[in-house]
């Protein structure tokens, strides 16, 4: 049976899975953006949740810049599997076209809300400056509690 | 002593005056009338003040440089108390001319396309422009764009395209510091905390605007969230808060977010030059923060490295075409220029080579001033604007350039800092397309590639932050049943348009357009589109270009795929008024029909439509028909419009504007308006090659009148009633506006056909050319006294027929050749005929 720590939880780039959001690529980016600002003595552990996007896929009809924006209206709150979106705004995935003469159906893939009503929005576990009152960086019994009854959720690991 | 001529019995004459019924290449010739013209007749018109007068016409525009290439379109644009302009398009660049200003030349730069205004072929017209809320919204068929300030030269993309990546989080573990105590005083906190307090340590400098919370205070109504007016990183926060002037203490002051479900962002660009919003970034997950606060960095995903070449290379990006004509920003350099290409999803092109570096980005509309940030409520569906920023493209940090947010705050709605303002999700910026037309405030795009049988309109309804006219959700759109067709014109009529297909259909929309959204299918817009309905009408006529359609005061005239002109009322079923130029319609080539333009102009003294057509199979638009709407209105009854093409029928006039090319007259009018000069003066004005000319220079106006050598007149038979009887004028008078003097010196002449129906046909007449000066009674009279003419006795423009001057007909055709001159409206009043050997004398 597999073992648990859950303080040893920590999202990061690349790592994780399963519920977890990666970057594009299947990572963050790389580039200064998790030490935003050059944090100096700061021993403060931040997660990130990082920029996904949605694309277009597919040519015509419609001009390229209609296309996009037909995808990030229909596929903006959509759950992004994988860390980014990309459909044919005016194919049939999303359960129906959205151009073309035809009405753009939502649908498809979860939406983002009805995923973290399912308890698989984000959280990140962070931990405090040391230098400044914090909470502990354990998590209360009662935060346990809830994951248990959420069947996990959002640290379930997909291993 | 003079002694007074003795009299006689007048001779038996006909005075043929009222000659305005205007070209007529339709009807029978052995059944028409003087009163309509035959062919030849070309830059001459009439109206309901009976005579015949020559054209006028006065070069306007020369473009600056020349291009050898001709005006495509041309489109009226005023902007109250601040001038009225005439936009024009050539050779893939952008024009406007200042009525005011003696049609000074404003190039009119694309900033997405062609910022230098080098010219470029995605901006070669014809372009299809309507004007709303004081902007221009202008289409091509490949760009779409929105022009707006003096000359519109201000161009900017027509709406702003949502961001197509939801924003980074940065999500950091909360602090906070106690109170020692607080007082409120006038409106003002200020709280003195038992030791410095950094709301975002590690972010020194450029962040303003931070919200933070106040909890557990004893006076409980000091808690709450509030934007920092001073203190941050010291050990005295001040804020604003309305309430009574107090003191307490205890609590804390925090960036602390605790949620059960979670938060979600969303961001959108602004344009705060025009008040427009656009469409929302795709959203975050809900973010469940635990005693937490955001740092909402509005980025692309991925990093960028640039260096030596306009190339971009990207690392975990996703890079797409519908980035071209916007800008790069990246971390450190700002903004580093135009994209002009995207090969892949991690490399594209800039327009030049920028400075050499990586970091991250986002991609940029030009027109965008602000960001806003949108946020849920705990486990909300409802984005509400929390926060906004100053976009600053030349910013070189996230913070500086405005890209960068913090939520510090653990309000939920309606609490501060939610806001009441929704993300505008519907504001989703139009497809490209070719023709743009305007009804019920709301702007019609059609023409799409690959929707060619529907149109897309603007919202009202749905938006409720920023410009309809700008935003197209993606539900307002109709299809017609079309078959193979495509739609190809719309006139709004009061309270219906009418649509055409490029074939033969037609249909009537009544009512009210409405938003038709997504969540409305569903919910309270369960009757979308319940207020509009589209009947096909059962006329099988189609329309051969959405430039050739036109609302008049007596109704919608269009040119029908057929090449015909018809009248429709929205009452009564369209009526073909286009009969009498049908033989120039027919004479236009199908594959050059579309070029055709229409223009409704009128004046004070006028009162016109005027359709420009390549006549003679030519391919270009080298005549321009003209329809007297006054004459008809006095023609057929007010609502049927019915007509005998025989003996009443609408009057056409024939001109073709042009230029003297290498001695030849070369007429052409590719493109035509009506422009409403900032003086009040009102002008019909034809493009061509380098060329906008005044076709109607009746009334003045800034322009070099230009000499028109081929005005001519050719009435159609006298003598058709009674055509059993040969006729043999004694003489024969053309009474014009001018002292018959001066008709030499103009260079008026005139001549007279003689069709017997047997060795002279209406094909090879008789003619009889009549030149005041040469064979005009008084010339002819052999005293040169009477070359001014005589009192009541001889004149130049009276001829005596017999002898040398010799014609008679069964039906006799009368020509008149007007002089060439400027300055001078030329002007013929009637032809009196006489049958008698002598004239009056």
């Amino acid at each position: 049976m597999q073992s648990f720590d859950p303080s040893g939880v920590r999202l990061g780039a690349g790592g994780g899975g399963g519920v977890y959001m990666q970057g594009p690529g299947g990572g963050l980016p790389t580039s200064g953006f998790n030490n935003p600002k050059g944090i100096q003595s700061t021993p403060q552990q931040n997660a990130t949740l990082g920029a996904q996007a949605v694309r277009a896929t597919g040519s015509g009809p419609f001009d390229q810049n209609y296309r996009q924006n037909l995808a990030t209206y229909a596929g903006g709150l959509s759950q992004r599997p994988g860390g980014n979106l990309a459909f044919n705004p005016t194919g049939n995935i999303m359960g129906g076209p959205t151009g073309g003469g035809n009405a753009p159906v939502m649908g498809g893939p979860t939406d983002l809300l009805t995923a973290a009503m399912g308890g698989q929005g984000f959280a990140a576990n962070t931990t405090a400056p040391v230098s400044l009152p914090t909470p502990t960086s354990k998590n209360p019994l009662s935060f346990w509690l809830n994951q248990f009854q959420t069947q996990g959720n959002p640290f379930r690991s997909t291993q | 002593m003079p002694q007074r001529a003795s009299v006689k019995q007048a001779a038996p004459a006909e005075v043929l005056g009222n000659l305005s019924q205007g070209y007529n290449g339709y009807t029978d010739p052995t059944l028409t009338n003087p009163k309509m013209w035959a062919n030849p007749s070309v830059n001459c018109f009439s109206g309901a003040f009976g005579f015949i007068q020559r054209c006028r016409f006065a070069n306007v525009v020369n473009p600056s440089p020349l291009t050898g290439v001709n005006f495509t379109s041309l489109k009226y644009f005023a902007l109250p108390g601040v001038g009225s302009y005439l936009l024009a398009d050539i050779n893939g660049k952008l024009y406007s001319y200042d009525t005011g200003s003696n049609y000074f030349q404003t190039q009119r730069l694309n900033p997405y396309v062609d910022p230098a205004g080098t010219g470029s072929s995605q901006l070669n017209g014809p372009w299809s422009r309507e004007t709303l809320g004081n902007i221009t919204y202008e289409m091509n068929g490949q760009v779409k764009q929105a022009g707006r300030l003096a000359n519109a030269a201000t161009i900017e993309g027509w709406g702003l395209d949502a961001p197509d990546a939801s924003p980074q989080v940065v999500i950091r573990a909360a602090t906070s510091q106690s109170i020692t105590s607080v007082t409120r005083s006038n409106g003002v906190v200020t709280a003195t905390l038992s030791g410095p307090y950094n709301l975002i340590l590690g972010f020194p400098g450029g962040v303003t605007n931070l919200i933070f919370n106040v909890t557990g205070v004893t006076d409980p109504s000091f808690n709450g969230s509030f934007t920092l007016v001073s203190g941050n990183g010291t050990a005295t926060f001040v804020w604003n808060q309305l309430g009574q002037n107090v003191t307490s203490s205890g609590g804390t002051v925090n960036n602390s977010i605790t949620k059960a479900v979670g938060r979600s962002y969303a961001y959108a660009w602004e344009n705060a030059n025009k008040s427009h919003v656009g469409a929302p970034s795709p959203a975050t997950q809900f973010i469940q923060y635990m005693a937490q606060n955001g740092e909402i960095q509005c980025l692309e995903p991925g990093t960028i490295t640039t260096g030596g070449t306009p190339v971009v290379i990207g690392t975990g990006t996703f890079f797409t075409p519908a980035w071209i004509g916007r800008h790069i920003w990246v971390n450190v350099n700002a903004d580093i220029g135009r994209i002009v290409s995207v090969q892949s999803a991690t490399q594209l092109t800039l327009a030049a080579t920028p400075v050499g570096g990586s970091g991250a980005f986002q991609v940029f509309d030009p027109q965008a001033t602000h960001i806003r940030l949108y946020a849920t409520a705990d486990g909300g569906a409802t984005y509400f604007r929390i926060q906004r920023n100053v976009w600053n493209s030349a910013g070189n940090t996230q913070t500086l350039a405005g890209l960068e947010f913090f939520d510090l705050a653990n309000a939920e709605p309606p609490n501060f800092p939610f806001t009441t303002e929704l993300a505008q999700t519907n504001n989703v910026p139009p497809p490209v397309g070719q023709f743009v037309n305007e009804y019920q405030g709301r702007l019609c795009v059609f023409g799409v590639a690959g929707a060619l049988q529907s149109f897309f309109y603007s919202n009202q309804e749905t938006t409720t932050l920023g410009l309809p006219q700008e935003s197209f959700a993606p539900l307002n759109q109709v299809t017609l049943p079309i078959q193979n067709a495509k739609l190809n014109g719309m006139i709004e009529f009061p309270g219906s348009a009418i649509l055409w297909s490029d074939k033969q259909d037609m249909f009537r929309l009544t009512g009210l357009l409405v938003d038709n959204t997504v969540s409305g299918v569903a919910t309270s817009n369960a009757a979308a589109q319940q207020g509009a309905s589209i009947a096909r009408l059962p006329y099988a006529l189609g329309c051969a270009s959405p430039f050739a359609a036109e609302i008049t005061p007596l109704g919608g005239i269009w040119l029908t795929s057929n090449a015909e002109v018809w009248l429709f009322t929205d009452r009564y079923a369209p009526r073909n008024i286009g009969k009498p130029v049908q033989d120039i319609l027919n004479s236009v080539s199908a594959a050059n029909l579309s070029l055709a333009r229409m223009k409704y102009y009128h004046t004070n003294t006028r009162n016109w439509l005027a359709l420009c057509v390549a006549a003679n199979s030519a391919t270009y638009n080298n005549t321009v028909l003209v329809l007297d709407l006054d004459l008809l209105a006095s023609n057929g009854s007010p609502s049927y419009f019915t007509f005998d093409m025989a003996t009443n029928s609408p009057a056409w006039w024939v001109f073709q504007p042009g230029t003297v090319q290498g001695g030849n007259w070369f007429p052409r009018c590719d493109s035509i308006e009506t422009v409403y000069e900032t003086a009040g003066l009102v002008r019909l004005l034809v493009g061509q090659t380098d060329l906008i000319q005044d076709i109607d220079y009746s009334q003045g106006g800034f322009g070099t009148e230009i000499q028109v050598p081929n005005g001519q007149l050719t009435t159609h038979a006298y003598g058709n009633d009674s055509a059993f009887v040969i006729k043999r004028p004694g003489w024969v008078r053309f009474n014009t506006n001018r002292d018959p003097s001066m008709l030499a010196t103009d260079g008026w002449s005139f001549a007279i056909e003689g069709i017997d129906d047997d060795f002279y046909t209406f094909f090879n007449p008789l003619t009889l050319a009549l030149t005041p000066g040469v064979n005009d009674s008084s010339t002819l009279g052999g005293n040169p006294d009477f070359a001014g003419g005589l009192a009541f006795r001889h004149s130049p423009e009276l001829y005596k027929v017999g002898g040398v001057n010799f014609v008679m007909g069964r039906r006799l055709k009368f020509q008149v050749n007007f002089p060439s001159g400027t300055g001078t409206f030329y002007q013929l009043r009637s032809i009196q005929v006489s049958f008698n050997n002598q004239p009056p004398n």
